[in-house]
């Protein structure tokens, strides 16, 4: 990872796929490393909690840079190079329905979100979860064989065995539950009853209304509630060692809209859980799980909204002074990134360049001189230091680029002084549709 | 075809069993606009026609044969009497098909909504407060409650028409249909007005359907009516709050109304209490059995329904009431309504006698005025208002079928700011574009220009209310969150914070902020005396007491009168029409303002000295015409005063009629624009909820047009300035 600046060509699967989520101005769930430029120190980071949570510990971090600095970037990478480690990875971005608790179920609505994008090595864009438990099925019944346990006796073992591996789990909540759940998928496995199965995963996703139907469905007591489906994820870390993994990394971005709560209250009531994760992690009450959370320095700074406006958290996080924005110190719980430096979005662009020639075959015609233009091009928009992420600079980069491949008689700068080549400009995620009317290019000044 | 077979079985069946003879005339005539139109529908028709009925009776036979899969229908309601009272009416028939139907306001059962909540379906009733409370909380859900809503029914439109509840109706109506994608029929529910096309545009206001206007046959029945001067003397009434038991007004109100069930509307809470305490007095001196009760905006719920419920049950009973009875609970049939005080507008007058007449019986109307005759000596330009102009309102109605008609606000921008406030809070933090689109799609809003609304964003920016996230969306400010998480923020019409008033852990209602320990007061027409003031709980607590003395109440309102009214004043003034339901003492009365308005030359006159600096401008103009006029006076240097529904007096040094002259000649032909001048902050601010947080000249151009008219001043005044030329020595006339 340290040697950045060599730059492999990802296989065409890959940068077929890259080059179209980029495009569409959205981070690739898979390839984004081979583009990657910078954030060495922070990927060791990362890269150091992965070990401890390995050896059964758990961590909690906040990646913490502006808008436009990658984060959501950095988060690709770590999930693709987390997951090649052996790790489960879960990932939601936080959005007005998803908290990490509502009067209006958004917690549970997280939650059901980390499941659905819940990856691992063999499945890296998510939908794992039926995978992990025909895994943690296939462990037991190993052991089993392991053990010369003789097959008639095999079922009954294997229930005791879940039993008292859950014994671990039982000093955590809902623990005993939990093992009745998972007996109820291992059965319905031996007995080949996919309805069961469905419902065990139904239980799994966070989909039970009501108890009554979970008790009716599958025999247990407990559904995934909004105030409670973290205490799920802490067994879910567990659970994913005992069915081989190294651990669960769980990763929640755009913390922004925690702050952008409008109610007082319920901002609070979000800040306390944050703390209560963040206290189990450090108080050994999890196990096998690393948290990561995406903010933008307003999103943990405001007093009256941020993170910060939660006394208990602000004095926890900021203690010793070590939160600071110019050194990186990698052992605090806040990592800061910096918005990408134009040296850097020069290399980006230039890898751009080559993967583009080298994904529709033909010889590259884009050099540094055009790179630069372009980017003073860019650059030089009104607002563009506030505003331009290195999201709307790609997109731009990769339209130049496609109509420069079809237009072989035009330049750079001939196709960026054509009328119809409109600059993409910043998409704020408010949960609308994204229309194009009168109303699109509003602005308050 | 038969309508009465179009209707669903269920409610064919419904109406057989109560027995019903016929359906009325509004509910046959609504049956085929409903069921075979998709138009939107007004129906109009007098009060206990059963137009709820005629609404809900095809309604629910569209929703029998295409059910539908969320709620239904949402029925907006003004009083939450009138919800409970509709409750009452439609619960038996919806039981019968297991429709659900929730009350959905302030005091109303939590456990049905909840239960709506989560199983969307049937109807629900509810306040605009209580429907800007839903929006706000349920946002980012209002697809799910509502995506196959039918129906929005809106009850009292002609009053809903009339002021700012109606706008916020039709802004939050604008956002459900905005949310769900597309547009609801409306189905608004009215008195009779004179005409109904803009009742039918402000039904159309959100959704640019057509609509089908059906107007029942009004019950033809004889009106009697009579208007009566009598005298009165102050017998201690400033002090006691109380009319005396022999004043005359009282004993002739009194002999009016026992043995029967009357209203006696009065013009404000003070006068209700007067009256309803002073019947109290004599009924029990004379050991009589008349009950009497007060309705205003003052009294607890609990005392406001006893009243109702007394009306509904009892046959010897007098209720006073402000303008809270105007609007169409059903109270029964009343033998007479009673207002002491003027009419102070046709559609209030037509509202109030509206609630007269039983069956087959004549309508029976009396308005008790008070004859000062004092003031008629002292004051030469005297002319009693109050009579001349109950005299025009009710000739304009009886003779002209005129009502008032309505202006509604073009630059609503106290509106702009709630819903802008109201709609961050529901959906959360919003991109500008997006804030842009939700809000001036509003059609309310139309008259808004983008400009306008950045310049007020921007206000809004500063002053906190809202603030910019590091993402450039616009998200609620420190002030934004703390005035829109108090439940008085759901309202947008003007209330001041009122003291509860208790006796013994009963809130009997409410009076001013200004009190003080051992104050005695007249409430809910009995007298008190406060023993305990806690002015963090914003309670008094009263004991029983034999004085009496006068509630203060903040802000009883003010209103505006009409050009056509000032106009038919001084028709009556100038003609010699006799008018036989007045009373001996007021034909009297009459004559003498009639020689009054002679002596004055008023038919030719418009400028009429007062006193050594003070003119009066008799221009026979609406209020809202005087207002700009006063406007373009106070800045040629005149000191105006508008306490007058007849004149303008206006005062400036070293003045004469010739100067006046010239300068209202200037007014006309003057080509000023009325935003460049100058009115202070206490002129614009404070009119409207919140316009506190206005920036200046949005404030300034909101009170100008609802406030004032000047091209209506200008033509009017040019029109009485033109006999200048014919008559030019007789324009004015000094009485000195």
């Amino acid at each position: 990872m340290e040697k950045q600046s060599e730059f492999k060509i990802p296989p065409r699967r890959i940068a077929n796929s890259l080059m179209n989520s980029l495009r569409g101005g959205v981070v690739p769930r898979d390839g984004a490393e081979y583009i990657a430029v910078g954030r060495t120190l922070e990927l060791e980071a990362i890269l150091n909690d992965i070990s401890i949570i390995e050896d059964g510990g758990a961590t909690f971090r906040f990646v913490v840079g502006p808008f436009g600095a990658g984060k959501s970037f950095l988060f690709s990478i770590i999930r693709s190079h987390v997951t090649k480690k052996g790790f489960l990875v879960m990932d939601a971005d936080f959005s007005p329905t998803r908290k990490l608790i509502g009067t209006k179920k958004e917690g549970l609505a997280t939650y059901r979100e980390l499941i659905k994008n819940l990856s691992s090595a063999t499945k890296p864009s998510g939908g794992a979860l039926a995978l992990v438990l025909d895994k943690w099925i296939n462990q037991i019944n190993f052991e089993a064989r392991e053990k010369c346990i003789p097959e008639e006796d095999r079922v009954n073992w294997a229930l005791n065995e879940i039993y008292s591996k859950c014994s671990n789990v039982r000093e955590l909540v809902h623990g005993f539950e939990f093992a009745k759940l998972l007996e109820a998928y291992y059965l319905s496995y031996e007995n080949d009853d996919n309805e069961k199965k469905d419902n065990v995963l139904k239980w799994f996703r966070g989909e039970y209304q009501n108890r009554r139907d979970a008790k009716r469905e599958l025999g247990i007591n407990i559904i995934v509630s909004d105030e409670d489906w973290y205490e799920y994820i802490k067994l879910f870390s567990i659970f994913a060692k005992q069915a081989g993994y190294k651990g669960l990394l769980v990763l929640c971005d755009e913390m922004i809209n925690l702050s952008k709560i409008s109610n007082k209250i319920s901002r609070q009531n979000n800040y306390e859980k944050l703390l209560s994760m963040y206290n189990d992690t450090l108080q050994g009450k999890a196990k096998y799980i690393g948290m990561i959370m995406g903010a933008t320095p307003d999103s943990l700074e405001d007093p009256r909204r941020g993170v910060f406006s939660y006394e208990a958290l602000k004095s926890r996080l900021s203690k010793g002074a070590f939160y600071n924005k110019e050194m990186k110190d990698l052992l605090s719980p806040i990592i800061t990134i910096q918005k990408l430096k134009q040296s850097e979005l020069f290399v980006l662009l230039e890898r751009l360049s080559t993967l583009h020639s080298n994904l529709y075959s033909y010889d590259k015609n884009i050099n540094n001189d055009d790179i630069n233009i372009f980017l003073a091009c860019e650059l030089n928009r009104i607002g563009a230091n506030e505003k331009i992420t290195p999201r709307e600079v790609i997109r731009d980069f990769i339209e130049v680029m496609n109509l420069l491949h079809q237009n072989s008689s035009e330049t750079v700068s001939s196709i960026l002084e054509m009328s119809n080549f409109s600059f993409s400009t910043p998409i704020i995620d408010d949960g609308e549709e994204v229309f194009d009317d009168e109303f699109s290019t509003f602005t308050i000044y | 075809m038969d309508q009465f077979s179009k209707l669903a079985p269920f409610i064919q069946d419904y109406i057989y069993s109560n027995k019903w003879n016929d359906l009325t005339d509004i509910q046959k005539k609504a049956i085929p606009e409903i069921l075979d139109t998709t138009n939107n529908v007004l129906l109009a028709s007098q009060t206990a026609s059963g137009k709820t009925e005629a609404a809900f009776f095809p309604i629910l036979t569209d929703l029998y044969n295409n059910p539908s899969s969320t709620i239904s229908v949402i029925y907006i309601s003004p009083l939450i009497a009138l919800i409970n009272d509709q409750f009452e009416r439609l619960f038996d028939l919806l039981e019968i098909q297991d429709i659900p139907l929730v009350r959905w306001h302030g005091q109303s059962l939590v456990s049905p909504k909840k239960k709506i909540l989560k199983n969307p379906e049937g109807i629900i009733q509810i306040t605009p407060e209580s429907l800007e409370a839903l929006l706000m909380r349920e946002g980012r859900n209002i697809n799910r409650l509502f995506s196959d809503l039918r129906y929005i029914v809106i009850d009292e439109v002609h009053f809903f028409m009339n002021n700012e509840r109606g706008l916020q109706v039709m802004s939050l109506i604008s956002r459900i249909e905005h949310l769900i994608n597309r547009g609801v029929r409306h189905v608004g529910l009215s008195a009779t007005l004179s005409s109904y096309g803009l009742a039918a545009n402000y039904l159309n206001l959100s959704n640019y359907k057509k609509c089908s206007v059906c107007v029942g046959r009004d019950k033809a029945s004889q009106l009697k009516l009579s208007i009566q001067e009598l005298n009165y003397y102050n017998k201690g009434e400033t002090e006691t709050g109380v009319l005396d038991i022999e004043q005359p007004i009282l004993k002739n109100i009194y002999n009016l109304a026992k043995g029967h069930k009357s209203i006696v509307f009065a013009n404000s809470r003070k006068d209700v209490e007067a009256i309803t305490a002073g019947l109290k007095d004599i009924t029990l001196k004379e050991n009589g059995n008349l009950e009497i009760f007060a309705h205003h905006g003052s009294l607890s719920r609990l005392q406001r329904n006893e009243a109702e419920e007394a009306l509904k049950t009892k046959d010897n009973i007098c209720v006073g009431a402000t303008v809270t009875l105007e609007l169409g609970i059903d109270i029964g049939e009343l033998d007479l309504i009673i207002q002491q005080g003027e009419a102070f507008s046709v559609s209030s007058f037509v509202q109030r006698l509206g609630r007269s007449g039983r069956k087959g019986q004549p309508r029976v109307m009396a308005f008790i005025l008070k004859k000062r005759s004092f003031l008629f000596k002292k004051d030469p330009t005297y002319i009693p208002i109050d009579l001349i102009k109950t005299l025009a309102i009710v000739e304009l109605y009886l003779k002209e079928h005129w009502i008032e008609p309505i202006y509604s606000m073009k630059y609503c921008y106290f509106l702009l700011l709630h819903q802008i406030l109201s709609t961050i809070k529901s959906l959360g933090a919003l991109a500008p574009s997006t804030l842009a689109r939700r809000i001036l799609s509003i059609n309310v809003f139309k008259s808004i220009s983008i400009d306008e609304f950045k310049d007020l964003l921007r206000y809004m920016l500063e002053i906190e209310l809202l603030e910019v996230m590091e993402d450039n969306s616009v998200n609620l400010g420190d002030l934004g969150e703390r005035i829109t998480s108090h439940y008085e923020f759901y309202s947008v019409f003007m209330s001041s914070k009122e003291m509860s008033v208790k006796f013994e852990d009963k809130v009997i209602g409410t009076i001013g902020k200004e009190v003080r320990l051992g104050d005695r007061i007249v409430l809910s027409s009995n007298k008190w005396k406060i023993v305990e003031i806690n002015v963090e709980k914003m309670e008094v607590s009263v004991i029983h007491d034999g004085l009496g003395g006068i509630a203060k109440w903040e802000g009883d309102y003010f209103a505006t009168v009409d050009t056509k009214i000032v106009q038919k004043m001084k028709d009556i003034l100038s003609s010699s029409e006799v008018f036989p339901y007045l009373n001996k003492s007021a034909t009297e009365y009459l004559e003498k303002s009639r020689n009054r308005f002679n002596t004055l030359h008023l038919n030719n006159s418009i400028i009429v000295k007062s006193d050594s600096n003070i003119y009066c401008i008799y221009t026979w103009m609406g209020s809202r015409e005087l207002r700009a006029l006063s406007l373009h006076l106070e800045a040629k240097g005149y000191k105006t005063s508008l306490d007058n529904d007849l004149y303008l007096s206006i005062e400036k040094p070293n003045i004469n009629c010739e100067i006046i002259l010239n300068s209202l000649k200037e007014i006309v032909k003057e080509d000023i624009d009325p935003h460049t001048l100058n009115l202070s902050k206490d002129q614009i601010y404070n009119k409207f909820k919140n316009d506190k947080y206005l920036p200046y000249d949005l404030a300034k151009k909101q009170y100008l047009d609802y406030f004032c008219d000047f091209e209506s001043m200008k033509s009017n005044l040019n029109l009485l300035l033109e006999k200048d030329k014919d008559n030019r020595e007789q324009l004015f006339h000094t009485i000195y």
